[in-house]
């Protein structure tokens, strides 16, 4: 079987044991974006000579220092800092912004051998469901390269779908790991708030915000899960909670467990396809032995709003910081302070961060507050308590990850709203901080991926891998590969 | 029904720091009109017991002295390596253009 088909567990098994260099490796994926990637524009940079320096390095290590994931290449969505490489976001604001620290996940996945291997692209700051709002280029879906990837962590999902990279890192503030997962036809997991430090990576919505790996199955996941999770003094969020060895955990025994299915799962507005496919995935849990029960889960419908409402208030304050001085883009000219900034600020983003910054403006804004802001406060805390009450009775609780495949390029990028409520599956676990896992689930009638969603309880990432490695063991969805990826 | 009055998004964009051309001001009114139309339906939610969370931390079961780290003074990173990312800096410092107008 060629190499690049592999999976993590059976690459990084191969590379300790030095039957394949890490030089190698990184040539043949190389090799791959080269072929492929300017179909997809799934990189912003590959980064190719850092990758293979790197590459040497590690094959220099005798066997006793190779790490979990020594030699292996990891993507990296261009939110997250590299030290020494562009890290725009997405932004024309931040075009030529170079971080001079590495995230601490950047850290950990040096620490565990892995090679950084390119930055991927995204929508501008992770705001969009599509990866068209990128300031540079859009991502292509690797199944049909006229609809989108999914987004923000579209080039992320569209690189390993295409098997450019055999695992990537996403960041997730409402949907944005699991999405394009799900669209794309990969294995993506949002891990519980707090559970992965957020150092380096540019904040959008700081109390929603989290990093995590997107790869082909839960098995892989898991592997990249446990290199980059765990305290850091960096990040005053992070857990001191001790990092469960997630790959050793995935054969539990499912009879034991119970997963809860919303009624709402397949309302009207779920493609039929896409419920058929959810339908069938909740079936194949049961033959596992898996107890499916109904759950109520009242105040989601209220989740898409309360969603927009605080993720756009806490970006209009994050975002504040770009204003010419420190780092980033600066129109210069003759000119004031503050002619200098509103035109820099102006200049630098698009119109779907200009957007969000003036609704979360308006949210936070004097008289309106209470109505918007706080009113949405109280809202998540319903959903807490709606999850609270649905996790004493089930260990998880299963949702379509998207109300639908694929969509195509252009179909929704002058609809805000309906681009929106496309994130309605995915938004509840950022905001009650919980775990959540997209698998893939089955195939439009066109042939599109469809996904399907395990949400966990806090700091049970294992439950939903689990599950999920339970699904793909009498499933072949997540091995399926587009034809594009065939060469 | 209109949820932004009349120059709303004029005087937003200011707050934000944002100048908008006039299409710009009137798609951008149009949008959050529509945005803030479905978001309104939560109005109707009864939640006046239900206080506000503000953060997913404490949602998790963890209390603040679990989350949050003790306040130690640590180095920073490098000011000639962070100036060196600036658009302009001289002594030590990020240069900007004169601040009254």
């Amino acid at each position: 079987m060629s190499l690049w088909r592999l999976s993590v567990a059976d690459l990084t098994k191969k590379t300790k044991a030095g039957e394949v260099s890490a030089v190698e490796l990184t040539e043949l994926f190389r090799d791959r974006v080269s072929a492929l990637d300017d179909s997809l524009g799934a990189f912003l940079d590959p980064m190719a000579s850092q990758a293979l320096e790197r590459a040497r390095h590690l094959d220099a290590l005798p066997p006793e220092k190779r790490g979990a994931l020594h030699g292996l290449p990891v993507a990296v969505k261009d939110i997250i800092s590299v030290a020494g490489s562009k890290c725009t976001c997405g932004s024309r604001a931040l075009e030529n912004y170079v971080p001079v620290f590495d995230a601490t996940v950047i850290d950990r996945l040096y620490g565990a051998g892995a090679i950084v291997f390119g930055k991927t692209n995204m929508d501008e700051f992770a705001m969009g469901s599509s990866t068209e709002n990128s300031g540079f280029h859009p991502t292509r879906n690797p199944w049909d390269t006229s609809r989108v990837p999914g987004g923000s962590s579209g080039g992320s999902a569209a690189a390993v779908a295409a098997r450019l990279v055999p695992a990537a890192l996403g960041t997730d503030t409402g949907g944005s790991i699991r999405q394009p997962a799900a669209l794309c036809g990969v294995t993506g997991l949002k891990p519980t708030y707090g559970r992965v430090s957020r150092y380096g990576m540019i904040a959008f919505a700081s109390s929603l915000d989290q990093a995590g790996p997107m790869a082909a199955s839960a098995e892989d996941v898991a592997i990249v899960l446990e290199a980059i999770a765990g305290h850091d003094p960096k990040d005053a969020t992070s857990s001191r909670r001790a990092v469960p060895a997630y790959s050793k955990a995935l054969d539990t025994d499912l009879r034991k467990l119970r997963v809860g299915v919303p009624r709402s799962a397949t309302n009207t507005g779920v493609d039929p396809d896409v419920a058929a496919s959810f339908s069938r995935f909740v079936a194949t849990l049961a033959k596992l032995g898996v107890e499916i029960e109904e759950v109520e889960l009242p105040a989601t419908e209220h989740a898409v709003s309360c969603y927009y409402l605080l993720a756009t208030a806490e970006a209009s304050s994050n975002l504040s910081r770009y204003d010419g001085v420190r780092y980033g883009l600066r129109v210069a000219g003759d000119q004031d302070l503050n002619t200098m900034m509103r035109r820099s600020r102006s200049e630098g983003f698009g119109s779907e961060v200009k957007r969000r910054i003036l609704l979360g403006t308006f949210v936070l804004s004097a008289g309106y507050y209470d109505a918007y802001y706080q009113k949405a406060q109280r809202v998540r805390t319903l959903l807490a308590r709606d999850f609270d009450d649905a996790f004493t009775e089930v260990d998880a609780i299963a949702l379509p990850t998207t109300p639908t495949p694929a969509f195509s390029i252009g179909e929704k990028s002058e609809d805000p709203l309906s681009m929106y409520l496309s994130d309605i599956f995915t938004i509840t676990a950022n905001l009650i901080g919980a775990p959540a896992l997209s698998v893939p689930a089955g195939f439009s009638e066109s042939g599109l991926p469809v996904g399907a969603q395990l949400i966990g309880k806090h700091f049970d990432e294992a439950t939903i891998l689990a599950l999920g490695h339970g699904f793909q063991s009498s499933s072949d969805f997540h091995r399926e590969l587009p034809d594009l990826a065939r060469v | 029904m209109t949820e932004l009055p009349e120059g709303r998004v004029r005087k937003l964009a200011a707050l934000a720091n944002l100048s908008l051309s006039d299409d710009e001001e009137r798609q951008f009114g149009e949008q959050l009109d529509r945005i803030l139309g479905f978001a309104r339906h939560i109005q109707a939610l009864d939640t006046d017991d239900v206080p506000p969370t503000s953060h997913a931390l404490l949602v998790a079961g963890q209390t603040e002295g679990d989350a949050l780290r003790s306040d130690v003074v640590t180095p920073s990173l490098d000011r000639d390596q962070v100036l060196d990312g600036a658009p302009d800096s001289g002594d030590g410092l990020f240069k900007v253009p004169r601040v009254l107008p």
